[in-house]
């Protein structure tokens, strides 16, 4: 991981899509009215013919988005997820999760790291909201790299995909062409003390607190959770059976994300205790991103704590 | 507003105006009254026909072919359960169906 190269990951996301663009002619880009701050501007700039600025509607984008998928395109359909997510939920659910249609919506601007805008704008149940519904592939993406690769694969599968992407900028955790798989969670290290489930900006976060706890002599392993939906059980019930602690960790809330799809997994599977880490069923404040972390205790040291002391 | 943007032609929305919601009429419950104003202000053509009027309808769609530039709207004044006595006009047969003694009925009233 390269602390002092930090991307945000909409920009990656900005940036993939216009090499996106060029490889694919069936891609177009729909946006409400925020192409500046979900990057899509640049692919607007580079293919203004496939560039659809609908405007402050996302109902209407979204059932747009839908259409253009029935029409043989692949759709990449942007704003910010409290808008996509949540005023657009009937649309995604109805027009586009039902019918099973091959539309790909990228939000930015997840969670608590949003900062100053604060609660309004600061989208805590998005993750909660699209896995439940069924055909939709939930991915949240913690570095540039992924998030590259990301968006360039689920150009290739069909069907809905939700992309959770952050304004706050984050390193870069994954060299350039690291190969990752749709459900499939990446694992980093082999420590057996603890493991620390991770998505998202948190997922470096995790990374930090492996190097802390590793000069207490304490070995953790992380696992990047970047899919969300289908979630990886094998990974889930195999840190299980071989470490001592389970810890999650997400900028969402604690009911409906990543923690409770991993719970899912292990009550059923095999059951053990997890230690859920994120907002905790209340809604966010304006702050700078750092600061909110802290508040809302989902950083590195909120991390140490929990491994060291059991706080819970 | 995006079809008026993207001048779409090609779009032809039709109203099936019967004047009732599921609570009650349309001024009861909530009026969207005037339509036709309403889809004017976006930019569309608005074409108001008798919606039970096949005649009517195919001219409309030719209209609507033939237009450049902007979306047309057809808005088709209908009467809810047209031609069986007892559904005409009832706000009750917005989401029901009819038992067999009732379809029986409606069905020798279709066909006359």
């Amino acid at each position: 991981m390269d602390i002092n190269k930090k991307v945000a990951t909409r920009k990656s996301y900005g940036e993939a899509l216009v090499e996106l663009g060029k490889q694919n002619k069936d891609v177009v880009v729909l946006d409400a009215d925020l192409a500046g701050a979900t990057k899509t501007d640049l692919f607007a700039k580079e293919f203004p013919n496939r560039f659809f600025d609908m405007g402050i509607a996302e109902s209407n984008m979204m059932a747009t988005a839908a259409g253009f998928a029935t029409c043989g395109k692949i759709p990449y359909a942007s704003t910010f997820a409290v808008f996509a997510a949540g005023r657009a939920y009937d649309q995604i659910r109805n027009s586009i999760c039902y019918p099973n249609l091959n539309v790909k919506i990228c939000a930015t601007h997840c969670g608590v790291t949003v900062g100053e805008d604060g609660a309004t704008h600061q989208m805590l149940e998005d993750l909660s909201l699209m896995r439940t519904l069924p055909n939709m592939t939930v991915i949240s993406p913690s570095d540039d790299t992924q998030t590259k690769w990301i968006i360039k694969e689920i150009a290739k599968i069909q069907g809905p995909v939700y992309v959770r992407l952050a304004r706050m900028e984050t390193p870069i955790i994954y060299e350039e062409n690291t190969k990752f798989e749709i459900g499939k969670g990446v694992q980093i290290g082999e420590g057996t003390d603890a493991t620390v489930f991770a998505t998202g900006v948190t997922v470096a976060e995790a990374l930090k607190s492996k190097e802390i706890l590793e000069q207490q002599g304490i070995n953790i392993r992380v696992i990047d959770m970047h899919t969300i939906k289908p979630i990886d059980e094998e990974i889930i019930i195999k840190s299980a059976k071989e470490t001592k602690k389970l810890i999650s960790i997400e900028d969402h809330n604690v009911i409906g994300g990543l923690g409770s799809a991993i719970s899912e997994v292990l009550t059923e599977k095999c059951p053990a205790k997890l230690i859920r880490l994120g907002i905790k069923d209340t809604f966010g404040k304006s702050g700078k991103a750092n600061e909110l972390m802290k508040y809302f205790e989902i950083t590195a040291e909120d991390i140490v704590e929990v491994i060291n002391n059991g706080k819970e | 507003m995006a079809s008026n943007k993207y001048k779409l032609d090609n779009l032809c929305v039709i109203v099936d105006n019967n004047n009732l919601q599921i609570d009650g009429t349309i001024e009861d419950v909530m009026s969207s009254y005037p339509i036709d104003e309403k889809f004017r202000s976006f930019g569309f053509q608005i074409i108001n026909i008798d919606g039970h009027d096949i005649e009517e309808i195919i001219k409309a769609f030719e209209v609507a072919k033939n237009v450049k530039g902007k979306p047309t709207c057809i808005i088709a004044k209908t009467i809810k359960g047209k031609g069986i006595s007892f559904m005409e006009n009832q706000v009750g047969w917005h989401g029901k169906a009819p038992n067999e003694e009732q379809y029986n009925q409606a069905i020798k009233e279709l066909i006359g």
